[in-house]
């Protein structure tokens, strides 16, 4: 077969070229194909990232579904976690997670408390906002008594939106409404002091909601809409300041409610950017935990925060209708404070950890 | 045809099968034979399929089912057990189906239902389906059922009614069902009301005069002789006494003389009642005349805007009437029993669309007057822009662009979440605000977003005219506020906006509970020193706190704003209004002017137009052009306007008549004789004639007979007559007129609605003074009410159009004598699957040769095994000795082989020089290590090897020789 296997060299040359062209053509068909089909693949919306917290922290809804915007939470001597929310009930959920009691308002037709605390001693005082008193229940559920009425004057209030009961003797009133101050009051409802006034100035407020005092005696109180924390001694004259408004790290932007780790650390919960940032006692930032979203370990508009005595945060996640509770985790929480408290060991959900029980409450 | 191509282009694709051919013939890399002819086959399928699958070609399957919907005639003509004698009918003609047929059913009478889908049978028992019941569409019925075939059945419509339509056109319906394939059938519904009393209608006079007597005729029908008790009602109460009266067969006629003193518009009613009446619902008959007196005139408005004119005009001699907004006139006849209107200072809020769409036409159609004095609401000011009742006005409520105008800046903050359906009447605020303003005016919405923790501005350029309404309103739609909590941050980014805003009047209104935190006193200082002024809208559930009180209020105060408090929000539309005019309060001029003549007119004789006393205010509005302005103000807009509009005058004041803009005109000796002149050329002129016109109503068509008599009593002929219908909706018909005897004009006109029909009619020619007149006539009842037998002819043409015929009981609706049909499903997908696949064949059949040989050597050898195996047969032996023959052999090659070096292979096809064997010196290479050895093979098969050797080595030759002479 030499004869046609010469020909076939001998023509071989254009038919080659042919044969040459026709396969590269068909390699890069293959080649474009096998690219498309990737780029398809590829270009197939994936699952949405999960919101990702800042850092890494766990956490968990308390009996969802029962809660109707929350407005503030506090966490009492035994454990006891504390709600109240936009139906002018308090809720007392145990230990155990069961809503043992609800404690209703007197009155709600004007409208709804925004701050509630226990005191050492377990009596419940809830700021009755838009009915310008603080009123007292005791731990089952009794009210009682009440102080404050509307005005401007001394023991009066416009828009008392928040109370502290830090054991020293004193009952502290944050207000708002174009009368913005701290007012303190013995344990009888008796007027003692005032501070402040409606302004931006130093020791000036625009809508204190919060307050939180720590273990040396210093009152931190949230300045919400200056998107500040201003920190005062127990009777009131300035100590420092920190925060400016923003979104990012270390920025506040309406700083609702504030408290202080079993650690020693300051936890701010802020309205406006959905979630919890931590600074220390002079105001460093630590970090910051969620970030707007509705489910997960994510925050909506949230308006309170409660620490409890393991080291864990309840946050009144309002506009997601329930208390997301945060665990300790790497950060934040479970720093060593200023004050060299001895540090805390992430105890596991519900155990206590000895010494823990109080302390915050001293 | 049994296929058919929906797009036959695709099909030329086949013209390039010879091409195909053409080139694989020469570039197939495979050998002719069976294999070749294989894949040319396959590539020719494969493009056929292809062109086939984008024709979309398609098979028709012929059908030889029949598919049958009942029509079934609901309405109220026909009698209740009637109709369930038509569904006992229904179910004994489906009974007679056949096998794969199927009976559907549809029910219909104003609107269609399917009540039964077609299906092997008809599970009805009872109808189910709820259609309304007073008129009958058969046309839409036929519509429906043509939609509700199933493929590939014939089809046929079997209606089951009584003919009576009285909507739309059946006969036009069955005409197109059966131009696509569908027969359409009639099976009559034949009843007859034993016992019926029915109205025909009720006769009065449209006009009479004040005090005259006149006959109101109730004309009633009866089956045959019974006893009725007939109410006469007038605006609800009994004129005659309830006797029972004696009622003969066919037509009686009642009559009640009566007259009336008062001046006005008067509605009648008349009523039968007997003990058997097979359809009570045409027992009613209405009629309405009015009692003409002195003209009269109505003003509305509040106490304090007609008071003064009302006693001006009544000193003057003209009846006036004053009612308040709310009890303007609900209908056209209450608009026409007065002669001329006054609209005193009103905003257009007052009158519903209904009210205004009568007081128009009762302006154009018939005559009526109409004048708008004007105020703080009136014209632009009381949003009177774009309503009929400006299109006819002497003067457009719209400032036109070329005026110099100060315009105004409305921000509205929105913290309108906390109560319910918050987000809902936040939308509805901001369109009443936008709806309020003008183009030249700029609005701005900003609102908390809870996301991003803070205030945005609703548009993106912050500041926007009010000028593409629509465009606005949508994007109000996007609006969500969430929770604010300080009032500082939205105020501040509104104070910055409007500090640099281009506008007269710039103000803020913030709609909130009053929780947020108070601005500060620095905001408010900078918000007042710059006339920024808030005002503040208080809705919310903080009920009596007086804290939310506090904020609000002292926010308004401060800066020079209203507070209002709004305890539901429907309120709030309203509120924002009210802002959004103090804002956009450039249609109201508050300035003290002279009035300047203008062109003369009527109105004006015997006023001294250069000597009016001044006026504290006006409305700005533009003339129309056409209107006559006998009087403007020193910035040249109209302050006295009037026209003619249809039939009718208008009149436009743009100034007010009570003591606030008019404080010296009131007390100015002219005042009354203004106003009275006003009036009187506006108001509606009768035509003294003696003509007679009536108008009535029966079954569906209105009748207008026109009797011309001149005074002496002659006739008049060769009148030019023009003659319109108002329908109860509005709808203008036109009647034309023709003269059908002596100084007899007569018209008709459709009546299928309900109400009352208004006739106006305008005459001129044969040398009488031209005018107009005006009746009325009442349609009581739904025609369907007044059918009381079947309509044969109706059903007859219907079935003819519909290519079927008038059926009876007996005939058998299953009878398959329609022309097949055909139904075409789309199988292109199972054309491109095929040609997917067999292009797969053909890669396949070129690229992959499969040994046949081999396989089937194979096939056999296993056959073979497997037969010995299960057979054991004794030929098992020979293979085996087959097999020793076959391993001695290769023994010896091997061993023959072995003793020199193993021989280059024959590389047949491959480049022979590299091989080049020198072949002149005998072919012995090859074959000496073969024979040398001193093997003993079997001399047959080394003679058998070397001849085949041989044969091998002289074809090479021959083949190597050929290739030397061509190298050369």
């Amino acid at each position: 077969m030499t004869s046609p296997g010469g020909a076939r060299t001998r023509g071989s040359g254009p038919r080659a070229e042919f044969a040459v062209s026709l396969r590269s053509v068909r390699i890069a068909a293959g080649i474009a194909l096998v690219a498309a089909s990737a780029a398809l693949v590829l270009s197939l919306p994936g699952r949405p990232a999960a919101g990702r917290p800042e850092s890494p922290v766990e956490s968990e809804a308390i009996l969802p579904g029962l809660f109707q915007n929350p407005r503030s939470a506090a966490v009492g001597p035994e454990g006891t976690l504390y709600v109240v929310d936009r139906t002018a009930r308090v809720f007392a959920i145990g230990r155990d997670g069961h809503a043992d009691r609800v404690i209703e308002m007197p009155e709600k037709k004007n409208g709804n408390p925004q701050g509630i605390c226990v005191s050492q001693s377990g009596i419940l005082y809830v700021a009755d906002t838009h009915y310008h008193r603080i009123l007292a229940f005791s731990p089952a559920g009794a009210l009682l008594g009440g102080f404050g009425s509307f005005g401007t004057g001394p023991g009066q209030f416009l828009y008392v939106t928040s109370v502290l009961a830090p054991g020293n003797g004193m009952i502290y009133a944050a207000e708002y409404g174009g009368n913005d101050r701290i007012q303190a009051f013995d344990e009888d409802g008796r007027f003692l002091l005032a501070f402040g006034a409606r302004g931006d100035g130093k020791g000036m407020f625009d809508r204190p909601s919060g307050m939180a005092m720590d273990r040396q005696g210093r009152l931190y109180v949230a300045d919400a809409c200056n998107h500040r924390i201003q920190v005062f001694d127990g009777r009131g004259a300035l100590k420092g300041s920190f925060g400016t408004r923003g979104n990012g790290p270390g920025q506040l932007n309406y700083p609702w409610d504030v408290e202080i780790t079993p650690g020693g650390s300051v936890a701010v919960v802020e309205y406006g950017n959905h979630r919890v940032s931590f600074f220390g006692t002079d105001g460093a930032f630590r970090g910051s935990a969620c970030g707007p979203g509705h489910d997960g370990g994510m925050l909506y508009c949230p308006w309170g925060l409660a620490s409890g005595p393991g080291g864990e945060l309840y946050v009144a996640d309002t506009s997601n209708n329930r208390i997301l509770l945060l665990k300790p985790g790497l950060l934040g929480f479970a720093q060593e404070g200023a004050s060299g408290a001895e540090s805390v060991s992430c105890p596991a959900e519900g155990e206590q950890a000895a010494g823990m029980r109080g302390a915050f409450l001293r | 045809m049994p296929f058919h191509a929906i797009h036959p282009e695709p099909l030329l694709l086949l013209l390039a099968l010879p091409l195909i051919w053409a080139v694989a013939w020469k570039s197939l890399t495979v050998e002719p034979g069976a294999r070749k002819w294989a894949v040319f086959c396959v590539r020719s399928l494969v493009l056929l399929l292809l062109a086939v699958a984008l024709a979309d070609l398609r098979f028709a399957d012929i059908a030889d089912r029949l598919s049958v919907v009942f029509l079934l005639d609901h309405s109220a003509s026909i009698p209740g057990e009637e109709r369930d004698r038509s569904l006992d009918r229904v179910r004994r003609m489906v009974a007679g189906m056949k096998e794969g047929d199927r009976a559907g059913l549809v029910v219909f009478g104003r609107n269609a239902s399917i009540e039964s889908m077609p299906e092997e049978k008809l599970p009805v028992d009872r109808i189910s389906s709820v259609i309304q019941s007073d008129y009958t569409d058969i046309g839409n019925a036929i519509r429906l059922s043509t939609a509700s075939f199933p493929k590939g059945t014939q089809k046929r419509i079997v209606l089951v009614s009584d003919g009576n339509e009285n909507i739309g056109s059946a006969v036009d319906e069955a005409g197109r069902a059966w131009a696509s394939g569908t027969s359409v059938d009639a099976l009559p519904v034949t009843y007859s009301y034993g016992a019926e009393v029915q109205v025909e209608r009720i006769v009065l006079p449209s006009r009479v005069r004040k005090g005259e007597a006149f006959e109101v005729r109730l004309i009633i029908n009866s089956a045959r002789e019974t006893t009725a008790r007939i109410f006469i009602t007038l605006d609800k109460a009994l004129m005659n006494s309830p006797a029972p009266v004696t009622l003969t067969k066919g037509k009686n006629v009642l009559v009640h003389s009566m007259s009336l003193d008062e001046p006005g518009f008067y509605s009648f009613a008349g009523r039968v009642e007997a003990d058997d009446d097979s359809v009570p619902g045409n027992n009613l008959g209405c009629g309405f005349t009015i009692v003409e007196g002195d003209p009269r005139i109505l003003c509305i408005g509040d106490a304090e805007d007609v008071r003064f004119l009302k006693a001006a005009v009544d000193a003057h001699g003209i009846p006036c009437t004053a009612v308040l907004p709310a009890a303007a006139p609900a209908s056209a006849a209450g608009f026409q029993s007065f002669d001329c209107i006054f609209l005193c200072n009103v905003p257009s809020a007052i009158l519903s669309k209904n009210q205004m769409e009568a007081l128009c036409s009762g302006v154009l159609n018939f005559g009526l007057g109409l004048v708008m004095v004007g105020g703080d609401k009136g014209f632009g000011a009381g949003g009177w822009n774009k309503t009929p009742v400006e299109d006819v006005l002497p003067v457009s409520c719209e400032i036109k662009q070329k005026k110099v105008l100060p315009n105004g800046a409305l921000v509205l903050v929105m913290h309108t979440c906390e109560f319910a359906e918050g987000n809902y009447w936040t939308k509805r605020i901001c369109k009443k605000a936008v709806e309020r303003l003008t183009p030249e005016d700029l609005i701005g919405v900003i609102s908390f977003n809870s996301f991003g923790g803070g205030c945005d501005w609703l548009f993106e350029e912050k500041l926007l005219p009010a000028a593409d309404k629509e465009a606005i309103s949508r994007k109000i739609d996007s609006i969500n506020p969430g929770d604010m909590p300080d009032f500082d941050s939205a105020l501040k980014m509104a104070f910055k906006e409007l500090k640099e805003a281009k506008a007269a009047k710039k103000h803020i209104v913030v709609i909130s509970d009053g929780d947020p935190s108070p601005p500060s006193q620095m905001l408010l200082r900078g918000l007042s020193s710059t006339s920024i002024a808030v005002s503040t809208v208080l809705i919310g559930p903080h009920g009596d706190d007086q804290t939310a009180r506090r904020v609000m209020a002292e926010l308004a105060e401060q800066t020079g704003g209203r507070f209002y408090e709004a305890s539901d929000p429907k309120e709030l539309p309203e509120i924002v209004t009210t802002v959004a005019k103090v804002v956009s309060a450039n249609f109201i001029k508050e300035e003290e002017f002279t009035p300047i003549p203008g062109s003369s007119s009527e109105v004006m004789k015997g006023i001294d137009g250069s000597t009016l006393p001044s006026l504290h205010g006006r409305v700005v509005t533009s003339a129309k052009p056409g209107a006559e302005i006998p009087l403007v103000t020193p910035d040249g807009d109209p302050l006295l306007a009037h026209w003619r509009a249809g039939l009718g005058r208008t009149a436009a004041f743009t100034s007010d008549a009570k003591n606030r803009w008019a404080s010296k005109w009131v007390p100015w000796a002219g005042f009354g004789k203004f106003w009275s002149q006003v009036a009187r050329w506006c108001m509606r002129t009768l035509s003294r004639n003696n003509f007679n016109l009536a108008s009535s109503i029966s079954g569906r068509k209105g009748v207008v007979v026109l009797d011309a008599v001149d005074s002496a009593g002659g006739f008049i002929n060769g009148l030019n007559v023009k003659a319109k219908a108002v329908s109860p909706s509005y709808k203008e018909i036109p009647v034309s007129m023709a003269q059908k005897g002596p100084g007899r004009y007569e018209g008709t006109f459709d009546a299928d609605e309900v109400g009352s029909y208004f006739i106006s009619l305008s005459y001129d020619g044969s040398g009488v003074q031209a005018g107009f007149m005006s009746s009325g006539a009442s349609n009581s009842y739904p025609p369907e009410y007044k059918d009381l037998s079947a309509n044969a002819a109706m059903l007859a043409a219907i079935a003819s159009a519909g290519g079927g015929r008038v059926l009876s009981e007996e005939d058998d609706v299953f009878l398959h004598n329609l022309p097949k049909s055909a139904g075409m499903e789309p199988k292109w997908h199972y054309f491109l699957i095929a040609a997917m696949a067999l292009f797969f064949a053909d890669v396949f059949a070129r690229r992959v040769s499969i040994p046949y040989g081999r396989i089937a050597a194979a096939a056999a050898s296993a056959a073979g095994r497997i037969r010995a195996a299960v057979l054991r047969k004794p030929d098992a032996p020979a293979p085996a000795a087959a097999m020793d023959a076959l391993l001695r052999r290769k023994s010896e090659v091997s061993s023959g082989l072995s003793e020199t070096a193993p021989p280059p292979p024959i590389d047949l096809h491959g480049a022979l020089p590299e091989a080049r064997v020198d072949l002149d010196s005998g072919a012995a290479p090859r074959e000496t290590p073969r024979t040398a050895p001193g093997a003993a093979p079997a001399p047959q098969a080394d003679q058998a090897d070397a001849a085949y050797i041989k044969r091998l080595l002289d074809a090479k030759k021959k083949a190597f020789e050929k290739k030397g002479r061509e190298d050369e």
